[in-house]
């Protein structure tokens, strides 16, 4: 979805007739793309737009629906009452005895009787203390996450220290391990009583919003520095010096020239924290299922060994990607701008 | 520019249902909520279960997502426990059973303590019994006269007990049965016998196997909880066995590899298309679908295939016992059980020892069912269940068929050669879940082709060898 949105409109589908063929990298800008370059790109957002519209689509459908083969993927009001008389049966009418239920699988019926029962179940499942929390360890998080990555960008690209490069190694060497592979240790130390081989030393973090902020501010910090770090490096140092030269202190250079000069990149990395933050799952389920579930940990919910549960699945994961959706909406130009270009020009 | 306005029309499109049920269902959610349990609840409970204030406390359960869990979620919601324990509160977590697996395992193997009560099977309680994680609970259970321990099957009592006693209370069961369409064998003019041998069972699903119809479903998704659940049923009842009695592994002895052989050419040849990816609820699906005229599986499946809800054929749909073959009386030895089990390390004691009976318990047998109907009532824990008029309604055409399967499986003595290990559809040791995830990963390749049956079971034994070998059960 993230992707499919620049994408989309990054691309002008406005083509012009005078370019027969593609033109190497310069030549592909604004009017003058080619119309194959056109129908590419969107054949390709449609691509990636796919699996989301299934998604979206599945969440309105019946149970028995959403598992049938071929997928039912036309929304058509009101065919099952007029097909069937049992409500809530998608499939045919109930068949003589004898009759082999052949077309039950057979024909090739893609309409389906969209329905809101989906959501209906999910509203009633106290969707908002999750989402609440989502919401503050996401936003949490990458509050810190700025606070700590501006100076710490700021220093690495304007003020570089000896072996700058090192340091930023380091950070983003700190995301080269799975989280799996940390999981046990970092359980233990976050439970109340920690190990009692080790002197029994436990953060008492698990379950705890607090954790929950401390882990996704430490997984988003090295990648939101390396992002910001190369925003501020695209500055031209000659706009600084001149501020410089009129007197500007640290402070006054980075609230008043540095940062309204990088916007679009500082939006962008806030973003891509809010993300990473909302859609995490691993770490939630074993540091904070009990007490701060978090959205996705709402959405598996649905997930039984015993029935079927896709459009429930569908519908409450539609129920997760909207914000996120929304948020990239309104944001959109920004984000465009920062994660396109890439720097300030 | 109409790009720009076509992309806001196509999102507002998709949105404004969901806003139409956000804002026009809320009313109707808040009364709906509870509907059936506002009439039912406080007058049934109270009928047996009296009210107790002396009882408090905070209690976090951990859940598996299971249908039954969460209507027993909706019903603490509505207020039905508190009518009774107005001082006890509870915090669910209720998660998928991969998840809640793991989550679980992490809180009681750390001692985190994070959880008062957790949902778990017999497959874990004897293990973590014997680590001194869980609270003994039978002395307490069996001391209340209006919690009756007796009508428990005894079978699962066995199954969650050490010598220490019993550490965990069963809120539902189930052991295995044939699922059939009664149409489809009158037309291919064969009976099903209610106590079907296995090679039966292979012959029918030859003759009903048509283009449009698979013969049998038949658990092919690997995972030592999905595929070799029903597998190594059959293994038991060809006479086959996991190890001998110093721990050798016997998947390559006549028996068992005869048994999964069988198995994988019967789904290889009869069994729906991608059968390697079919779990309990890809089979049911494909059941109430009417894509297969058979189905072996757990007995938890008869109310999912007799909803016409769900199965357009629901009356249709035939029950035969777990099918035998080298000794008449040994049908697989299925069994499985949902349980409550307690932390060792809550500080909640008497709380949750309040909740795990009153969810346990036959009073909360009739809410649930008064509140939500059978279908989402926990089964196959007691026999007063099958005793219960309403209950026999509803359950007729099956429920003889379960209550003797959940009598007569022994998963003490799961084979027909005696065996060091005890489980019905799992061996139980430690190990067990890493070694049936692999030995299923096998058996699957063989499923798809990958790899001949017989270099399937023959990787499978010196799997379960080396493990047997490195966790010093050989000698």
């Amino acid at each position: 979805m993230q992707t499919a949105l620049p994408r989309s409109s990054s691309v002008s589908p406005t083509a012009s007739r005078r370019w027969a063929l593609p033109r190497r990298r310069r030549g592909v800008q604004k009017d003058q793309a080619s119309p194959a370059w056109a129908v590419l790109a969107w054949i390709v957002a449609l691509v990636t737009f796919f699996p989301v519209l299934h998604m979206v689509l599945t969440g309105f459908k019946h149970e028995a629906d959403a598992v049938d083969l071929p997928p039912r993927l036309l929304p058509v009001p009101g065919i099952t009452e007029s097909a069937a008389p049992a409500e809530g049966v998608s499939a045919e009418p109930a068949a003589d005895a004898d009759a082999p239920p052949a077309e039950a699988t057979g024909g090739f019926d893609i309409r389906f009787d969209p329905t809101l029962e989906q959501y209906d179940t999910i509203l009633g499942r106290e969707f908002m203390p999750f989402f609440r929390n989502s919401a503050v360890a996401s936003l949490g998080s990458t509050a810190l996450v700025m606070l700590l990555a501006i100076p710490a960008a700021y220093g690495l690209a304007l003020r570089p220290t000896k072996k700058w490069k090192d340091v930023l190694f380091f950070f983003i060497s700190t995301r080269f391990l799975p989280a799996s592979g940390v999981i046990v240790p970092l359980y233990i130390l976050f439970s109340a009583n920690g190990d009692p081989r080790l002197g029994g030393f436990g953060l008492d973090l698990l379950g705890t919003m607090r954790g929950l902020i401390i882990l996704y501010t430490a997984m988003n910090l090295p990648i939101a520095i390396w992002m910001l770090r190369s925003f501020f490096e695209e500055v031209p140092r000659d706009v600084l010096d001149a501020a410089r030269v009129d007197g500007a202190g640290v402070m006054r250079e980075m609230t008043q020239i540095l940062l309204p000069m990088v916007a679009p990149g500082i939006a962008a990395t806030v973003f891509i924290s809010i993300i990473f933050a909302w859609n995490e799952f691993f770490l939630a389920v074993s540091l904070a299922a009990v007490g701060t579930s978090t959205v996705p940990i709402f959405m598996v919910k649905f997930v039984t060994a015993e029935g079927l549960f896709w459009a429930k699945l569908a519908a409450s994961s539609t129920m997760a990607v909207l914000p996120i959706v929304l948020l990239g909406w309104i944001a959109q130009k920004q984000l465009v701008r920062g994660l396109s270009m890439g720097a300030v020009k | 520019m109409m790009r720009k306005m076509l992309s806001v029309v196509a999102l507002f499109a998709l949105l404004l249902p969901m806003l139409v049920v956000a804002g026009g269902r809320a009313t109707a959610l808040a009364q709906d909520a509870t509907p059936a349990a506002q009439d039912a609840s406080p007058a049934a409970m109270t009928a047996t279960m009296e009210r107790d204030e002396t009882v408090s406390g905070t209690i976090d359960v951990g859940m598996v997502a299971n249908p039954q869990m969460v209507a027993l979620q909706d019903l603490v919601a509505s207020g039905a426990f508190s009518e009774i324990y107005p001082n006890v509160t509870i915090r669910f977590t209720v998660l998928p059973e991969n998840e809640i697996r793991q989550v679980i395992t992490q809180d009681v193997t750390t001692q985190a303590g994070q959880f008062d009560v957790v949902t778990i099977g017999p497959f874990e309680v004897p293990l973590w019994a014997q680590e001194g994680w869980l609270e003994e609970v039978g002395e307490e259970a069996a001391a209340d006269p209006t919690y009756n321990l007796d009508d428990i099957f005894e079978a699962h009592k066995q199954g969650l007990s050490t010598d220490e006693g019993l550490f965990a209370l069963p809120f539902y069961g189930e052991s295995s049965m044939v699922f059939y369409r009664k149409d489809l064998f009158e037309q291919a003019g064969i009976e099903m016998p209610e106590e079907p041998t296995w090679e039966q069972i292979g012959e029918f699903a030859q003759q009903l196997d048509t283009e449009e119809v698979s013969g049998i479903c038949l658990r092919g998704l690997p995972g030592w909880g999905e595929q070799l659940a029903p597998l190594t049923t059959v293994i038991n009842a060809f006479g086959g066995r996991w190890f001998d009695e110093d721990w050798n592994a016997q998947l390559d002895s006549e028996e068992s590899a005869a048994a999964i052989r069988f198995y994988i050419d019967t789904l290889r040849e009869y069994g729906p298309a991608g059968a390697e990816g079919n779990g309990f609820t890809e089979c049911e699906t494909l059941f109430n679908n009417g894509e297969v005229a058979m189905w072996y599986d757990a007995t938890s499946a008869a109310e999912l295939v007799t909803d016409p809800e769900l199965n357009p054929n629901a009356d249709q749909v035939g029950f035969a016992f777990a099918p035998t073959q080298a000794d008449p009386e040994n049908h697989g030895n299925w069994l499985w059980n949902w349980s409550f089990a307690m932390a060792a390390n809550s500080d909640a004691k008497d709380a949750g020892l309040a909740f795990m009976k009153w969810a346990t318990s036959p009073t909360y047998f009739q809410t649930i069912a008064e509140a939500e109907g059978f279908g989402r009532a926990p089964t196959g824990a007691r026999a007063s269940t099958y005793q219960d008029p309403g209950y026999r309604e509803y359950a007729g055409a099956f429920a003889d068929i379960v209550v003797q399967s959940l009598e007569n499986a022994n998963p003490n003595e799961p084979t027909i050669d005696p065996v060091p290990y005890q489980g019905g559809q799992f061996v139980r040791i430690p190990e067990f879940q890493q070694l049936g995830n692999d030995v299923s990963q096998e058996f699957a390749a063989a499923i798809v082709g990958q790899q001949s049956v017989d270099d399937a079971i023959q990787a499978a034994n010196d799997l379960a060898n080396q493990v047997a070998q490195d966790n010093g059960y050989q000698t």
